[in-house]
């Protein structure tokens, strides 16, 4: 009996101890969300990571990366297969069960806060940047986008009297738009427009008749729902658009999705967008 | 051994059965006649203990019906219903060996009591068969078989040589599916049971074919007991044409009930 | 015309009929055995058997383990090894379910989820997902919360269904399934609206649980549901004869001296407790207590008697073989089970109908 209890401590020792062993071999990174990948790469970084989600296909090499499939959706095992040493998430990385396991199987989880505006981005870049030991390069990276926004935002005509609406997805019942605690939101605070749609919370379906009441001066398109002009042009005869200011003038402008949905270093040229896409409207 | 007195019953606001009463010795063959809709089966029902009545008392061996447990009832009284569905692929003998299942007895004793009575009942060539693949007339054999071997305890006897006394067996219309030979071959059958002390209760349309075997008739006109006593007695023209609302013609015969005939 | 030789025969039959049914149930239960032995080296990671073997003599002889061995042995030990053992338990939870349904509404077609319990499982799931992302601070408990309101609402959705289906004569079994019909239409409305108002977020999480998955099982789970599970198996043998009966419908059964009442209503409720153990902690699977009490009836005949243990293991079987089909088919992606289950099942379902159109000698 007593033999068997020492060889039942020994093992669990020995399992602690090969635990403890693996931190010293080489970073292998699993990345969860578009985002933190595409941070990875701005900050070099890139050939740490060994899979991805589904969500992470910017920049294009990313996109040939292995996928994991969604990252609210995981597969343990799959994971575990491709031996990381590090998994970097953010809160929504599922599913619930996945993180205690892996946890356990010895791949150190990192788990970011969910960011939705400029200074979240920053926060997130700095934290990436720590966990993969690249303080340097991240506070040149936010540095340099900082200046990029403090320069753009100088640049504007300040004018709260124009509203705008993000159309992520478009249907005859309805418009799928960016509300409040969106990356769109946070991109119509830092250009100074309002946002016709603050009062939802994240993306939600908006009727007809409010976007007609909110009358929108300016509405920007998710890019993956418009391929082509022609495409655009027949949204302005959307029956909740054709009605308001911007769908009498067709001022509907297509944004890149994965600049305009996620946070990622490209911010800059998403709030560029915005606020060209409001000096012209001014210009008319 | 039986004995249901002034049973009503009534179903939303509509009485199906009043004032009935009714007694049974071993040996009995009761049989109730009536029009369509009278009430014939719901009162086997009730024999049955199927149905509550709404009020009067059934009493069975000495107790109450609803004070009977209902796996100590089975083996004291059975009931071979109108129509035998069965809605699963069953073997014949596996569907008697149901009738079984209660006892504490053996696999070689049980198959030993049914083949007995599958040979008396001349459908031991079913065994194999699908119940649902049975013709009409086979079925209902089997099924009154399946309700003889309820009512047969666990012993080595031959169910032949078994005395039946104090048994209940309730028959819905038996020989309604059955061929020319069978009918009488299965009235004669269930008289020899009859004999060994089982009283039965059985409900019929075919006057002809089951008056001579009872001991008893049991009139019902609209759920009421238009005439109870002996077949002589009750096979009147005057009690046939109240009951059916046609007037028959009966037929004298020797020795015998006489032939009903339009 | 008596013959002697006839009660010999025919219990020679019937001890022969059982031995081949015995026979087969046991056949049954080895291939299970090998497919867990497949399931345990099936998955994103390749482990040979000669790997695995040998792991398990290191392990045994307490040696040092390598860091990649370390990961091998965790996989294997405390990723696939518990969902096997849920897939078994789950399976044949299932189709145990399915098999004492079908029985007692007389009707082959029946399924579990006619009486309401997966949609009220999903339903009340679906609300505890909504709110959980509504109020971060419950996501501590999370994974507990939804298994707890998944089952607590499979179970109010059959009390309703039973509610209303009493009538003085008892349980109608039409009345329950029309009951059913409607806490089925109240649960999907529950969940559209639900998922109506919910974020992209709990939208997706929401769909996600409904499919059904393997996936975050662990020994605690899986000794829970054993715990439980085991007498709900020993209860459902328990009602075969019950079953039996009842195939003749509910007066015949009640003259053979069944307590009708008193067993529809325990199995109803195991029923309901066994698929609702199964969805609180798996999300629905489908079509495993529909397809495979019809299997099973096709190779050991309809006697609850053989045709109750056959299902046991053949559900158990089928959920192992869906397991490994999940994990398996596209690494590192792991299909929902529920989705394997169904894309397996509803066809072969369809080809058994239409194989059977006309003659219907399997059910």
């Amino acid at each position: 009996m007593y033999k068997l209890v020492v060889a039942i401590a020994l093992i669990f020792i020995l399992m602690v101890n090969a635990v403890h062993a693996r931190a010293d071999s080489p970073e292998r990174i699993v990345s969860a969300g578009g985002s933190i990948t595409e941070i990875i790469y701005a900050l070099g970084k890139q050939n740490l990571i060994v899979a991805t989600d589904s969500t992470s296909l910017y920049p294009s090499p990313a996109a040939s990366l292995p996928k994991l499939g969604y990252f609210r959706q995981l597969s343990t095992e799959g994971v575990l297969s491709f031996q990381p040493s590090h998994l970097i998430g953010t809160q929504s990385t599922g599913p619930a069960s996945l993180i205690p396991q892996l946890t356990a199987a010895g791949v150190k989880v990192d788990i970011l806060g969910e960011q939705r505006d400029f200074q979240g981005l920053t926060q997130l870049i700095q934290d990436v940047g720590r966990l993969l030991d690249a303080q340097h390069q991240a506070s040149l990276l936010v540095e340099s986008i900082t200046q990029q926004v403090a320069k753009l935002k100088l640049a504007q005509n300040k004018n709260p009297s124009i509203s705008a609406l993000f159309v992520m997805s478009d249907s005859e019942r309805g418009l799928t738009v960016a509300g409040n605690n969106t990356v769109p939101q946070s991109l119509f605070n830092d250009a100074g427009i309002r946002n016709v749609a603050a009062n939802l919370r994240d993306y939600k379906v908006m009727d007809n008749e409010s976007i007609l009441a909110g009358n929108p001066d300016l509405i920007f398109v998710a890019s993956h729902r418009v391929k082509g002009p022609e495409a655009l042009q027949s949204l302005c005869q959307h029956p909740a658009l054709k009605a308001t200011s911007a769908g009498k003038k067709c001022a509907l402008v297509a944004m890149n999705s994965s600049e305009a949905l996620g946070l990622s270093p490209r911010y800059p040229q998403a709030l560029a967008t915005v606020i060209e896409s409001v000096n012209t409207l001014h210009v008319h | 051994m039986f004995e249901m007195k002034e049973i009503s019953l009534n179903y939303r606001e509509k009485t199906i059965l009043q004032d009935i009463s009714l007694s049974l010795n071993s040996g009995d063959f009761v049989t109730v006649i009536g029009e369509n809709g009278c009430g014939k089966s719901t009162l086997l029902r009730c024999v049955a203990g199927l149905h509550q009545q709404t009020t009067g008392s059934i009493r069975f061996q000495q107790k109450c019906l609803k004070q009977w447990p209902i796996q100590a009832l089975a083996k004291e009284r059975a009931f071979v219903a109108q129509s035998n569905q069965v809605h699963f692929a069953f073997l014949t003998e596996n569907l008697l060996k149901l009738a079984r299942a209660d006892q504490l007895e053996t696999e070689q004793q049980s198959t030993l009591l049914i083949c007995q009575l599958a040979e008396k009942l001349n459908i031991s060539h079913l065994f194999g068969r699908d119940v649902r693949s049975l013709s009409g007339g086979e079925r209902q054999r089997v099924f009154i078989a399946k309700a003889l071997l309820q009512l047969l305890p666990n012993s080595n006897q031959k169910c032949t040589d078994y005395v039946y006394e104090n048994k209940l067996l309730l028959l819905d219309e038996p020989t309604s599916a059955l061929d020319f030979r069978f009918q009488k071959a299965m009235m004669d059958l269930v008289q020899e049971f009859c004999q060994q002390g089982l009283a039965v209760v059985c409900v019929s349309h075919d006057m002809n074919l089951v008056l001579p075997y009872a001991t008893q008739v049991l009139m019902l006109a609209q759920g009421r007991c238009l005439a109870k006593g002996q077949a002589k007695d009750v096979i009147t023209i005057a009690n046939l044409s109240d009951c059916f609302g046609v007037t028959p013609k009966l037929i004298p015969q020797t020795g015998s009930v006489p032939y009903i005939t339009h | 015309m008596y013959t002697d030789s006839l009660p010999v025969t025919l219990q020679a039959v019937l001890a022969q009929r059982q031995k081949k049914y015995e026979r087969g149930i046991w056949l049954t239960a080895g291939l299970g055995l090998l497919l867990v032995v497949v399931g345990l080296q099936a998955g994103s990671v390749a482990q040979s058997s000669t790997e695995m073997f040998q792991l398990v003599l290191q392990k045994f002889t307490s040696q040092d383990l390598t860091h990649q061995q370390t990961i091998h042995w965790y996989i294997f030990s405390e990723l696939r090894a518990p969902r096997m053992v849920m897939a078994i338990f789950v399976g044949a939870l299932l189709a145990m379910s399915g098999c004492a349904m079908q029985g007692l509404v007389r009707n082959p077609l029946a399924d579990p989820g006619l009486i309401g319990i997966s949609a009220g499982a999903a339903a009340a799931a679906a609300t505890t997902l909504a709110l959980i992302n509504h109020y971060p601070e419950l996501e501590l408990a999370g994974q507990y919360l939804i298994a707890a309101s998944a089952f607590i609402g499979a179970l109010l959705a059959v009390w309703i269904v039973l509610l209303v289906a009493k009538t003085p004569m008892g349980t109608a079994i039409s009345s329950l399934i029309l009951a059913g019909v409607a806490v089925n239409a109240l649960a999907t409305t529950h969940i559209g609206a639900i998922s109506y108002m919910a974020n992209d977020d709990a939208l997706r999480q929401i769909t996600y649980w409904t499919m059904g998955s393997l996936g975050g099982i662990n020994w605690q789970k899986v000794l829970f549901v054993g715990a439980v599970g085991v007498p709900a198996i020993g209860v459902f043998l328990h009602l075969r004869k019950a079953l039996n009966m009842l195939a003749l419908g509910e007066n015949e059964a009640q003259c053979m001296g069944l307590a009708v009442t008193k067993y529809k209503r325990l199995t109803l409720w195991l029923v309901a407790f066994s698929v609702a153990l199964a969805t609180a902690l798996c999300g629905i699977i489908g079509f495993v207590g529909l397809v495979v009490p019809h299997i099973a009836r096709s190779l050991f005949g309809a006697d609850h008697r053989y045709l109750m243990p056959a299902c046991g293991v053949l559900g158990a079987v089928l959920m192992l073989l869906a397991d490994i089909i999940s994990r398996a088919l596209f690494p590192p992606l792991e299909i929902p089970i529920g989705i394997v289950t169904s894309a397996v099942g509803a066809p072969f379902f369809l080809y058994l109908l239409a194989k059977g159109k006309g003659q219907s000698s399997y059910v």
